[in-house]
């Protein structure tokens, strides 16, 4: 079951099926045996060229097509679709901006003309043209460099956020797959060893197999992921002096009158500190910073802040429980 | 001007040879071009893939056999006269461009196809909108390799009968008469210049700028 709207991430060595599992979805290679359907449908069903042009499908860089420029490229599956000019000149545009490119600096250039990281996205919108329900991407960002394959993560997600395909992503980068994976399917050897949601798959490996391609810090960069919002808690007591701690019934206070001002822990009430801390995070900051400045600053509770305004704390015993 | 002597005052002859020369020219490197590209495709769909390399190593080591070569062993089998020449031409011309065309669309990424494929292009779009277009600049090397070779080799063709502008040069040969010599290496030159960058001009319109390494 690939769930709609959500990556599903294959990963697991060379040779290990992944990509094979790819095409056997658009029929790039056909099966033995067993079945794949979409909505209860065989694929069998479906006309072949029908089917791929209705799944968008991105490889690594060099699957640009080298005599065409971006909007040829980009424009392939709507030509074959028949769809009139005025529509695929819009649609061209809108997919330039979607993956943060300029249009006009980039339109009628050559792929050869572009970097990698350009030229990747521009394979992601060819991809999206003409709109497909579901997405296959075969290590799409394996031949980027580190720094900008994790600019192309982000724009890739915040696409995906806006979108809401159902994708299946072939990687075999365990961080790429924490960070993107809404579901994490592991193979080795052609056998599927676990296939769960991310976290699920974090917390209860089935074997050794998946813990050691996990690795020992799958946790801290599964929580290098997580935005800080995802995990907030609400005990805390907003307060506008220290007169308004009388009776101590929370762990965290939050000095807050029109902004945001400081905060104690129970502790630091107890031990009648009197200056207040001034550390907090942004909702849309990872869980991964939040643990590094309570480290910093040997405390256990850190509000959240979303337009100025606390939204919530973190609380480091949680944490590591979700 | 002694030299462009003979030139001048047979001007019409000349001219009429040039004529005969660029037909003979024409007429067998369209065959080359029009059957060449035509193997070339043949032999590179998916199910005859196994014997491309074949061609590529017969083509390749045909195309190192002299000229005269072919025409003195067409001249045994067919004897002497134009359909002799332009069939001579037409053998020679065709190795270069099936070789181009074979190689040309056999360097494509496999990638590309995949993608193609993936992207739900029927076979048929394949190699009109992928194959063909990438494959452009090597034919185009084929056509233009071939035209020259033809325009070359039709000179020599003249000794069974080919006529062109190679009947004069060999004329003024075999008479050791330099302007005779120069009526006929002059045009032929013209002829073999004009025609490549002829060809050249195409090949910059036609050629997608996306393939040209420069940029």
């Amino acid at each position: 079951m690939i769930d709609d709207g959500k990556i599903t991430v294959l990963i697991g060595p060379s040779g290990c099926g992944k990509t094979t599992t790819l095409k056997l979805i658009n029929r790039l290679i056909e099966r033995t045996s067993g079945d794949i359907q979409f909505d209860g449908i065989s694929i069998d069903k479906i006309d072949k060229i029908q089917l791929r042009r209705s799944i968008g499908y991105v490889i690594q860089e060099i699957g640009l097509f080298p005599h065409y420029n971006v909007f040829e490229n980009i424009s392939v599956v709507p030509k074959l679709l028949g769809w009139d000019k005025k529509k695929i000149k819009n649609r061209v545009k809108e997919l330039i901006e979607l993956v943060n490119l300029e249009y006009d600096e980039v339109v009628d250039k050559y792929p050869l003309e572009l970097s990698g990281g350009q030229r990747q996205r521009i394979g992601v919108a060819r991809a999206l043209a003409a709109d497909p329900k579901i997405l296959l991407m075969d290590e799409p960002f394996g031949a980027i460099d580190p720094i900008n394959r994790e600019i192309l993560q982000d724009v890739f997600l915040t696409i995906q956020e806006r979108l809401k395909k159902t994708i299946v992503f072939v990687t075999h980068d365990i961080r790429e797959a924490i960070k993107l994976g809404d579901k994490i399917a592991i193979f080795n050897k052609g056998t599927l060893e676990q296939y769960d949601g991310t976290l699920s798959i974090i917390k209860k490996p089935k074997n050794d197999f998946v813990k050691n391609l996990l690795g020992k810090n799958a946790e801290l960069n599964f929580l290098e992921f997580v935005k800080a919002e995802k995990l907030l808690k609400n005990n805390f007591i907003i307060v506008k002096s220290f007169e308004e701690i009388k009776k101590l019934k929370s762990k965290c206070y939050v000095f807050f009158d029109k902004k945001y001002e400081g905060f104690l822990t129970l502790n630091d009430v107890k031990n009648k500190r009197k200056n207040l801390r001034k550390e907090y995070i942004n909702f849309d900051n990872s869980v991964l910073e939040g643990i590094n400045i309570m480290f910093k600053n040997n405390i256990h509770y850190l509000p959240i802040l979303k337009k100025g305004e606390v939204i919530g704390v973190l609380e480091y015993n949680s944490i590591l429980g979700e | 001007m002694y030299i462009f002597s003979y030139m001048f005052s047979n001007f019409d002859m000349v001219i009429q040879r040039t004529l005969e020369h660029l037909f003979i020219f024409f007429l067998s490197w369209f065959l080359s071009s029009a059957i060449g590209i035509f193997i070339g495709i043949y032999i590179t769909r998916e199910k005859r893939k196994k014997y491309t390399n074949l061609a590529l190593s017969i083509t390749g080591i045909t195309q190192s056999i002299p000229s005269v070569a072919v025409i003195a062993l067409i001249f045994l089998f067919m004897g002497i006269g134009k359909i002799t020449a332009i069939t001579a031409l037409f053998l020679y011309g065709l190795v270069p461009i099936i070789f181009n065309t074979t190689s040309g669309i056999v360097s494509i990424n496999s990638n590309i196809y995949e993608v193609a494929k993936g992207m739900g292009m029927s076979e048929r779009d394949i190699l009109y909108k992928i194959e063909i277009p990438i494959a452009l600049p090597a034919i185009f090397s084929g056509l233009r390799n071939s035209a020259v070779i033809n325009i070359a080799t039709a000179t020599v063709a003249s000794v069974i009968g080919g006529g062109g502008l190679g009947v004069i040069i060999f004329t003024g040969l075999s008479h050791y008469n330099a302007p005779m010599i120069f009526a006929g290496v002059v045009p032929v030159s013209i002829l073999a210049v004009g025609v490549d960058a002829f060809l050249g001009a195409l090949e910059k319109k036609y050629v997608s700028k996306g393939l040209i390494n420069e940029i």
